[in-house]
């Protein structure tokens, strides 16, 4: 294990360092075919009140360079259900985004630089829930950090695209699993935002940890979203066929 | 004639349940609806008489869709509205109704169903498959569930769909009870057609879409009954009669994505509809603006998106639509809160005369099954057609000078 070091300036060495353990992210996570998942979102406002969003979540992992290709099915609230968000991710530049609306059997092209927009007025933005794209960000090594007797890497990434609502995040990594613990996220004025803490992680397919909660809590005004997932279901059969306009149309 | 079709529907909401029964097939379905209590304000005092100021009216809609197996799935919509104030209004209707079979290299679907073509937010041009239910939304945004044939094929990154449209339904229209009509009812009962085989003229349709990195493009075409009516003012009769022509439409749809701005057009080319003094006149019509989306406003997790269109008809006065050289500016406001409220103000400006309309609409979530939406028209500087001054009116709007209204719905869902 190596010792904790803090680096003033960037290095060489330092940026290498980042990266290399995101590509090693990026390798063990490769190969999961697609997943789906049925979601909860908790809003919640700073003097308590709450609200509930509910939700289905497709992901296609993108093959080569392909980037992922996921789908959002609103189930709740019931106003806006059966609404879809099809994504199209890209790497290193501005994602292919479709939103359906079922009550005009509409399919409606939407800006991919909408990245720093709240989803659905929780205290995720939309750039928080895409998936993870190694050229998205410049990394960094800033060291390692024992919490509770576990050790785990911190990275800080730097968004690589303009349109982001980050100028940084700072990103806790566990060693041993290579997934994410903790993101701490500063906006444009370099003032810390959000953090954001993943919790609940179960193994599937003996190799894919996935997390069963996430806590997003916005330090700036005190409100909070959680995200409440259920099993996730691998290798369903999902294709490329899943995931266009066309397939829009098919949703109930 | 509110319900279509009746055998065949009872054909279809017969079929599918018998075949979801087969054995050894996994068959689901699920149902949901919706209920609303609705109310409208017109504050002006109307202009014919038997009008009223005030509607009260209910709605129901429900829905019940499901699968057999993985390649067939089917869906069933049936829409009911009771208004106090204009009878034409109390309507029933199976907005959808279809059963549909799936395959990786085409689609086939066969009954009842919606479909919406186009881009743009202020009008839709390019939109012809369905016919517009306007007394349930002025705007033209409600269809009547339309019977069809059609079939599917993906290509790489876009669709192809033919369809075949072997019964035609005529619009629907206030009566004379009721608010924004004409100054002389429609004769909905006796509508006139060009060709002999009326509303059982097969129509055919197709269209093909296909996405690029930045941009989407569609192209369509149309041939049979125009969904939109002309009307021969000058026949002498108490009423005014819908005549339905048969027509030729190419359309065009194009969409370029820049960052947060999205530039948009529309256009069509259409032979065959008679003009506003009942004259054959081919044109062209496009509408084309952007849309502009800088998220977080001021800081905060509101967004604003900003709107622009301008919208033209080659007819000119002769237009059958008040959009003939019009601009519309307008945006959208979503406070992204826990009540996901959210406001659209829209104001669309003739170029050349007064006419003007305002359009501002706004709904809030009420938990997770009710919502409060308000929608309000304004329909302003609408000058006397005139001999001396013939520019400065526009005829269609004239009509409604006195409809400004105001729309509160409640609405519950299940």
């Amino acid at each position: 294990m190596l010792s904790f070091f803090a680096l003033p300036v960037y290095s060489d060495s330092s940026v290498e360092k980042g990266r290399a353990i995101f590509e090693e992210m990026d390798v063990r996570e490769s190969g999961f075919g697609d997943f789906s998942t049925k979601q909860t979102m908790i809003l919640r406002s700073k003097s308590g009140q709450e609200s509930r969003r509910q939700m289905e979540n497709y992901v296609l992992e993108g093959i080569g360079s392909a980037g992922d290709k996921t789908l959002v099915i609103f189930r709740s609230p019931k106003r806006v259900r059966g609404t879809a968000l099809l994504t199209h991710s890209q790497q290193a530049k501005d994602d292919d985004q479709w939103l359906y609306l079922p009550i005009l059997g509409r399919v409606k092209r939407i800006s991919g630089a909408s990245k720093a927009g709240a989803f659905l007025g929780s205290e995720f933005s939309y750039e928080d829930l895409a998936p993870l794209e190694l050229d998205d960000y410049d990394y960094r090594f800033l060291g390692e950090e024992k919490v509770d007797g576990v050790a785990f890497y911190k990275i800080e990434r730097i968004p690589r695209n303009v349109d982001s609502g980050y100028s940084r995040q700072v990103v806790w990594v566990h060693q041993q699993y290579y997934r994410f613990e903790k993101v701490v996220f500063y906006d444009r004025k370099e003032t810390l935002l959000k953090e954001v803490v993943f919790k609940d992680y179960k193994r599937y397919l003996d190799k894919y940890w996935r997390p069963h909660t996430i806590n997003m809590v916005n330090k700036s005004d005190g409100k909070s979203t959680d995200l409440l997932i259920e099993e996730y279901k691998f290798r369903t059969g999902l294709n490329e066929e899943s995931f266009t306009q066309a397939s829009l149309r098919r949703i109930k | 004639m509110n319900v279509a079709k009746p055998k065949k529907l009872a054909f279809l909401v017969f079929i599918l349940p018998l075949l979801m029964s087969v054995n050894n097939v996994q068959a689901d379905a699920q149902g949901e609806g919706e209920i609303s209590l609705q109310t409208r304000l017109f504050n002006q005092t109307p202009q014919y008489d038997d009008q009223e100021n005030q509607s009260r009216s209910f709605a129901m809609s429900f829905n019940v869709s499901g699968n057999i197996g993985t390649s067939i799935d089917g869906e069933i919509e049936t829409f009911y509205r009771y208004d106090d104030a204009d009878w034409e209004r109390t309507k029933g209707d199976f907005r959808k109704a279809y059963l549909r079979w799936i395959n990786p290299r085409y689609e086939v679907l066969v009954g009842l169903n919606r479909v919406f073509w186009g881009v743009t937010e202020t009008n839709h041009l390019v939109d012809i498959i369905g016919q517009s239910d306007l007394v349930e939304s002025p705007d033209g945004e409600t269809k009547l569930g339309q019977p069809m044939v059609t079939l599917a094929i993906p290509i790489e990154n876009g669709l192809v769909d033919f369809y075949l449209l072997p019964y035609f339904r005529e619009q629907t229209f206030p009566g004379k009870e009721g608010r924004l009509r004409f100054s002389l009812p429609i004769g909905q009962d006796k509508p006139l057609y060009e060709n002999d085989d009326e509303e059982k003229h097969i129509d055919v349709a197709a269209r093909i879409t296909k996405s690029f990195d930045n941009a989407d493009l569609a192209l369509s075409y149309f041939q049979g009954t125009g969904r939109d009516p002309s009307y021969d003012f000058s026949a002498e009769s108490s009423v005014i009669l819908p005549y339905y022509p048969q027509i030729k439409q190419f359309g065009l749809e194009a969409q370029y994505i820049k960052d947060q701005w999205l530039f948009k057009l529309e256009s069509i080319y259409r032979d065959g509809q008679p003009n506003l003094f009942f004259e054959d006149e081919a044109y062209q019509a496009v509408t084309a603006g952007f849309e502009y989306t800088p998220y977080g406003l001021a800081g905060s997790s509101q967004d604003l998106g900003l709107i622009a269109e301008v919208l033209y008809d080659s007819r000119g006065q002769a237009a059958l639509s008040p959009y003939e050289e019009d601009i519309a500016i307008g945006g959208r406001w979503v406070l992204n809160n826990l009540q996901s409220a959210e406001l659209v103000i829209l104001w669309i400006q003739d170029v050349d005369r007064f006419a003007r309309v305002f359009v501002v609409e706004g709904s809030i979530e009420m938990g997770e099954s009710m919502a409060l939406s308000f929608e309000s028209t304004i329909i302003s500087h609408q000058p006397q057609p005139s001999v001396l001054r013939p520019l400065e009116s526009d005829r269609l709007l004239y009509d409604l000078r006195d409809d400004d209204s105001v729309q509160l719905t409640l609405s519950y869902y299940f």
